[in-house]
C-alpha cells in the first residue's frame, strides 16, 4: 500500500482514478484539483507517488512537476504524468520536466497499477544524510498500541541502510529482544552498573546486523536512568551507530523530555479507537514544543474497517500522520525472530514502515 | 446520476488549424466525434477545456479556453488517439473492402495512413472524386510536422479536410 496524490482539474477523473487506485490497488489516495493545492499537499502529506495531469488551467502539469523537483521535501517523490496529450513530443516534454513515467488517457486500471508498482519498486529503500547520527524515539502514552512492534521494524529497516542500534528503555519487562529472537542476557541494567561508559559490550547482535540494547526481563533493582546516566547512554549510542531507535516506556517523565529535546524526529504511535485517539490528542498537547519533530502513525491493531485517516487528522489537527495497516502475520514473524518488514518486504505493513522510515530520516 | 454520467462522457481530441494545435475534449451527446466532423449541416466543432499551442512549439501548454469553437472549413485535420473515438457509427461495423496506404500533404504536415475504399485498384483521382466526402478517415495514421520532421502525431484515426489536401498518392514501400 502506498500513498498516492492525484492532481487533476477534472473532479470526475479524480474520483474515477481514486476508485481504481483505492479499490483495486489498495492504495491510500489523496485528491487535489489544482497545481498550487497539489504542491501544498505534496509538502504536507508526503505521498510516495504523485500522479499529475498536464493540461490544467493556471499552473499546468509540467510546472507542477518542475516545482516538485525543486522542493527540498518533494524532490525525491515518484511522479507519473497522466494526460490526454498522448503524442511522443508530449512524452518527451514530461520526462524533460522531471517526471519518472508517463501514461496517456484513457488508461486501463491494470496498466496504471503496474506503472505505480514499478515506480514504487524503483524507489531506494532508505537513504540518509552521510554524516549525522539520528536519534529516533518511538513513543506512545497508551500501552498496547504497538509501539514496540513499530520500533523493532523501523530499526530493522534502517539497518538495511546504515548501522543501527535499537534501545529498549522499558523499565519493567521489555519485549524487543523477544521480537528479534534474542536472549537478553546483557541489558541496560548491566550497563548502568558498569564502571566504563562503553555500551558496546552490552549490545546484542541480530543476524540482520541490527544491534539491540535490551531491557531487563524483570524490573531492575537499581531503578531506571538518572538524567546524567541517560545523557551518557545517548552519547554512547550515537557514537555506535548512524541510527539510534529508542523504544520508549509509556510514561511522560522529565527523562522522556530530555530524550525529545535531543531527538531528530519523534514517532508517536496512536491507536484508532476513541481512548487511543484521546490519548494521542493529550500527548500532542504535552509535546507542543517538539511538534515539528513529531510524526504520528495510526497503527491498526485489528483487521477490518477503521475510522478514515482524514477524520483522525482533523481531530488531531495534524497533517503529519501516516497509517500502518494491520498485519496478521506479525505473530508468526515474532516467533521466527525476524521482523515482518524484513520477512515480507512487499507486504502492505512493510511498505508502510518503509515510508515511515524514509520520512523520519529525510533531511 | 445516469443523466450526469451521460452528459459528462467525453473524448480527447486534437485539431490542427492554421498552424495551431488545439487539444481539448469533445462532449458526446447525440453525435459521435467523427459524425460531428462529417456532418454537413454544422459549420463548427466545439471543444471544452481546450488548449491552443503553436505547432512550432508543440509541447508547451498554451492558452486555455473553457470552450473553443473551430470552423470545420478551416480545419486541416482532427486526430483521435483511440481508433474507436474517431469512427462514425457506420464505420464501427463495416468498412469498405480494400485497404490502401496513402500519403498526403497538408499545410505544414505530411500525413501517412490507411484508407478503406471500394476501388479494387486504387486511383487517387477517382477516390477523391467519388468516395471522399468533406473529410477522409485515415487509420493508424501519422502526421509529420514540416517545421521539425522529428515531431510526429500519431492517431488511431486522423480525419483530413478534403479541401486542404495538396497532394495524395498510394504508398508501395
Amino acid at each position: 500500500m502506498a500513498r498516492i496524490l492525484l492532481i487533476d482539474d477534472n473532479y470526475d477523473v479524480l474520483k474515477m482514478l481514486e476508485m481504481m487506485l483505492h479499490n483495486r490497488g489498495g492504495h491510500e489516495v489523496l485528491l487535489s484539483e489544482s497545481g498550487p493545492d497539489g504542491l501544498q499537499m505534496a509538502q504536507e502529506q508526503h505521498p510516495d507517488v504523485v500522479v499529475v495531469d498536464v493540461m490544467m488551467p493556471g499552473m499546468n502539469g509540467y510546472e507542477v512537476v518542475k516545482r516538485l523537483r525543486e522542493g527540498p521535501q518533494t524532490k525525491e517523490v515518484a511522479i507519473l504524468v497522466l494526460t490526454g496529450r498522448g503524442q511522443p513530443v508530449d512524452q518527451e516534454a514530461s520526462l524533460k520536466a522531471g517526471a519518472d513515467d508517463y501514461l496517456s488517457k484513457p488508461v486501463q486500471v491494470q496498466t496504471l497499477l503496474e506503472h505505480i508498482e514499478s515506480l514504487l519498486e524503483d524507489k531506494p529503500p532508505v537513504q540518509a544524510e552521510p554524516s549525522a547520527a539520528y536519534l529516533l524515539p518511538v513513543f506512545s502514552l497508551r500501552g498496547g498500541s504497538g509501539a514496540t512492534t513499530l520500533a523493532v521494524n523501523l530499526a530493522s529497516l534502517l539497518q538495511l541502510g546504515a548501522p543501527t542500534v535499537l534501545a529498549d528503555l522499558s523499565p519493567n519487562s521489555g519485549h524487543c529482544a523477544l521480537y528479534l529472537g534474542l536472549k537478553p542476557q546483557q541489558h541496560w541494567g548491566n550497563y548502568l552498573q558498569a564502571e566504563e561508559p562503553d555500551v558496546s559490550p552490552f549490545l546484542l547482535a541480530h543476524p540482520s546486523g541490527l544491534h539491540l540494547l535490551a531491557a531487563p526481563l524483570i524490573p531492575f533493582q537499581d531503578g531506571w536512568f538518572s538524567d546524567d546516566a541517560l545523557m551518557q547512554l545517548l552519547d554512547e549510542l550515537t557514537t555506535q551507530a548512524r541510527f539510534v531507535v529508542l523504544d520508549m516506556p509509556p510514561v511522560f517523565t522529565p527523562q522522556a523530555e530530555l530524550i525529545f529535546e535531543r531527538a531528530h524526529r519523534i514517532l508517536l504511535v496512536s491507536g484508532d479507537d476513541p481512548p487511543g485517539i484521546q490519548t494521542t490528542i493529550a500527548t500532542l498537547r504535552a509535546m507542543a514544543q517538539w511538534k515539528n519533530r513529531v510524526l504520528v502513525v495510526r497503527n491498526a491493531l485489528t483487521a477490518g474497517p477503521h475510522p478514515p485517516l482524514d477524520a483522525i487528522r482533523r481531530t488531531l489537527h495534524t497533517s503529519a500522520m501516516l497509517e500502518i495497516p494491520y498485519a496478521q502475520e506479525q505473530r508468526a514473524a515474532m516467533r521466527k525472530g525476524v521482523p515482518l518488514s524484513l520477512a515480507q518486504p512487499k507486504s502492505p505493513f512493510a511498505v508502510g514502515m518503509r515510508r515511515v522510515a524514509q520520512l523520519l530520516i529525510k533531511p | 446520476m445516469l443523466k450526469d454520467a451521460r452528459l459528462k462522457k467525453t473524448v480527447a481530441v486534437e485539431l490542427f488549424t492554421h498552424g495551431y494545435r488545439v487539444t481539448g475534449t469533445f462532449v458526446l451527446t447525440s453525435r459521435l466525434f467523427a459524425e460531428e466532423i462529417y456532418n454537413p449541416t454544422t459549420a463548427y466543432v466545439v471543444l471544452e477545456d481546450a488548449y491552443l499551442t503553436p505547432i512550432t512549439d508543440p509541447a508547451t501548454i498554451g492558452r486555455y479556453y473553457k470552450s473553443l469553437v473551430v470552423q470545420k472549413d478551416e480545419l486541416d485535420f482532427a486526430l483521435t488517439v483511440a481508433t474507436k473515438d474517431g469512427l462514425r457509427r457506420d464505420q464501427r461495423y463495416k468498412r469498405s473492402a480494400y485497404k490502401y496506404t496513402v500519403s498526403l500533404t497538408m499545410p505544414f504536415f505530411e500525413i501517412t495512413g490507411e484508407i478503406y475504399s471500394m476501388l479494387k485498384k486504387f486511383d487517387p483521382r477517382s477516390y477523391l472524386g467519388t468516395e471522399a466526402g468533406a473529410f477522409i478517415s485515415l487509420f493508424n495514421a501519422t502526421a509529420r510536422s514540416m517545421f521539425d520532421v522529428n515531431v510526429t502525431y500519431q492517431g488511431g484515426v486522423i480525419l483530413v479536410n478534403h479541401k486542404h489536401i495538396g497532394s495524395i498518392g498510394e504508398r508501395h514501400d
